[in-house]
């Protein structure tokens, strides 16, 4: 299976990043995405209308950063 | 017995709802006019566990996975949330599934956005979520695993995602990731955060693992995905497998060698077990349901669609072979959940082309109307389901809509309004919040109600809830159903003398109109 990895840093736009780097590779059944950024769980919002609207695609998403709050 | 893997759920999931299925439903809503132990009760009942705290029946999804981990070598087990304390002192993995974790998804989200109240699904797993032992385990270095229909939830609730701790959120069919999960678990390495199954990585039939203990209710599914495409619905994004009779036939034999002598076929249309397209395979359903027999006493199926039931029967007179097929001593009716929808052709064409197929998409109200007279005549009692603020919906959809439900008055069945959420090609549309209602939705809710509560009485005197063993349960549930109708009657005359528009100005503050609360928390 075609895979595509990305990587978003702190200043990257992530949604602008993540669409370019699809039609980059428009073949790509899974993609990875890392980001990072130290944001833990508040990473997922820089990505999540591409995760909403994303349907044929495998998703992994890896973040960097504490996941809970203790 | 010492798990490295526990997979639970909240009371609201792991509990039988009394072997009626359809009793679910009501830990969708909040406790309305009894207090909530009670309304717990009524929906979802402790089950009877081992001594490990494992219990006989748990939802079919969870079973998927404990089946999955298994077969892989993994030390894994289903544990009843009353028995988590000593498990989790030594377990390294917590693995939770829901169908409606923050209650969402339909039809919660419209109890809660009507009342005011978050319903007992939502309070219930929140209260799951911060019980002490799974916080000490958490500090210990617990991993926890969120999955489940419901999974989406995740992404519109980021401060529990962080207040909880969840590792990592799947989203879709799990069987296969699961196993590569559970061992980056164990063996401490980088857990994603998140999982999003897309088709190609489903499991085939053949790595579609059969449950080792037994389901609620002894649901087994039959097939997955769903051919026709509907915009909002999330399943036909998935491939289409049938199951083969054999391997639908030892997941029978787990549930019978439980002790369970009623199971629901699952499926998002259960008439095309086996069909070529749409067209219906008269001899694989007629075996199956001959399957199923022979297991066990009783039998449902999960949906249906009404094209399939009045093609099915006017081709083939396959509903009258099938019933007379299913009804015997044990049983004299047949319960199916499937959505009507909308009663208006034009957003039919828009949101779900091919839901009258074979027939043309035009003729939708007629086969409405012709499926639910079929259904009525075979004692096939269904739990209709509309869809309140599709995107594009216009006061007139609303005004075709309110005009079917006139025409199937005299059928008896169930009709239950939804509000809109975007799931399905729709994901990325807007929610249907209280505040949109309009006039026309509040007509259609209220014939919805009167058509409901006519019919519930009846279902659950003549069909549901016969003979003494339901005799408590019966009577709480026609008390209720006493309550609401008065309630009904006191919305009613407010409605009459100010209108919708006239009540929501006046922030009239009662049990229906409390403030609009946010379902998503980010």
């Amino acid at each position: 299976m075609s895979e595509l990895v990305i990587e978003l840093k702190g200043d990257d736009n992530a949604e602008e990043k993540v669409e370019e780097a699809v039609r980059s590779k428009p073949s790509a059944r899974r993609l990875v995405i890392r980001i990072v950024a130290n944001d833990g769980v508040s990473s997922i919002e820089r990505v999540r209308n591409f995760l909403v609207n994303n349907i044929s695609r495998t998703v992994i998403v890896y973040v960097e950063g504490e996941r809970d709050e203790a | 017995m010492k798990l490295d893997i526990v997979i639970t759920s909240d009371r609201t999931m792991i509990t039988n709802h009394h072997g009626k299925e359809f009793l679910g439903f009501v830990a969708t809503g909040p406790p309305v006019g009894v207090p909530e132990r009670l309304w717990m009760w009524i929906c979802a009942p402790k089950p009877k566990v081992d001594r490990w705290g494992r219990p006989l029946e748990a939802p079919y999804g969870l079973r998927k996975i404990e089946a999955a981990l298994v077969n892989a070598g993994f030390s894994a087990a289903i544990i009843d949330p009353d028995h988590l304390g000593p498990h989790l002192k030594h377990a390294k993995v917590l693995m939770i599934g829901h169908h409606d974790y923050f209650a969402m998804a339909s039809p919660s989200i419209e109890w809660w956005l009507m009342t005011g109240s978050e319903p007992v699904n939502r309070r219930s797993f929140l209260r799951l979520m911060r019980r002490p032992e799974i916080r000490e385990a958490k500090k210990r270095g617990l991993k926890i695993i969120a999955g489940g229909p419901a999974a989406w939830q995740w992404l519109w609730n980021l401060d529990y995602w962080r207040e909880f701790g969840i590792d990592t959120v799947v989203d879709g069919e799990a069987e296969k990731v699961v196993v590569e999960l559970a061992a980056k678990a164990l063996n401490g390495e980088e857990l994603p955060l998140y999982v999003y199954v897309g088709p190609e990585d489903v499991p085939s039939i053949e790595e579609i693992p059969e449950i080792k203990g037994a389901s609620v209710n002894g649901l087994v599914e039959i097939m997955r995905g769903c051919p026709r495409g509907c915009k909002f619905c999330p399943v036909t994004l998935r491939p289409l497998r049938y199951y083969p009779l054999d391997k639908i036939e030892r997941e029978l034999r787990v549930n019978a060698s439980a002790g369970l002598d009623r199971c629901i076929l699952h499926s998002e249309d259960v008439l095309i077990y086996g069909a070529r397209g749409l067209e219906p395979n008269p001899d694989a359903l007629l075996k199956l349901h001959a399957l199923a027999k022979k297991y066990c006493k009783t039998l449902a199926w999960s949906h249906a669609t009404l094209a399939e039931v009045k093609y099915a029967q006017e081709k083939y007179k396959l509903i009258t072979k099938l019933t007379e097929l299913i009804y015997d001593e044990h049983q004299q009716y047949l319960g199916v959940q499937i959505g009507l929808e909308t009663g208006s052709v034009n957003l039919a064409k828009k949101i779900m082309p091919a839901k009258a197929a074979p027939y043309p998409i035009e003729m939708w109200p007629q086969v409405v109307e012709d499926a639910v007279a079929i259904m009525h005549e075979h004692r096939i009692v269904p739990a209709l389901t509309l869809i309140l603020g599709l995107p594009e919906e216009t006061e007139d959809d609303l005004a075709q809509t309110a005009e079917l439900l006139d025409r199937l008055k005299d059928y008896r069945s169930l009709i239950v309004p939804m509000f809109f959420v975007p799931l399905g090609v729709l994901r990325d549309r807007g929610w249907f919040l209280r505040e949109h209602l309009k006039e026309g939705h509040v007509e259609i809710m209220r014939k919805c109600l009167w058509h409901s509560l006519r019919w519930a009485e009846d279902i659950v005197s003549t069909f549901y809830f016969k003979g003494a063993r339901y005799a408590p349960l019966r009577w709480t549930l026609k008390l209720f159903l006493a309550y609401v109708k008065r309630k009904a009657r006191e919305v009613e005359k407010w409605l009459e003398e100010a209108g919708w528009e006239g009540l929501k100005r006046a922030e009239v503050k009662s049990a229906v109109l409390q403030p609009v609360p946010r379902p998503c928390r980010t």
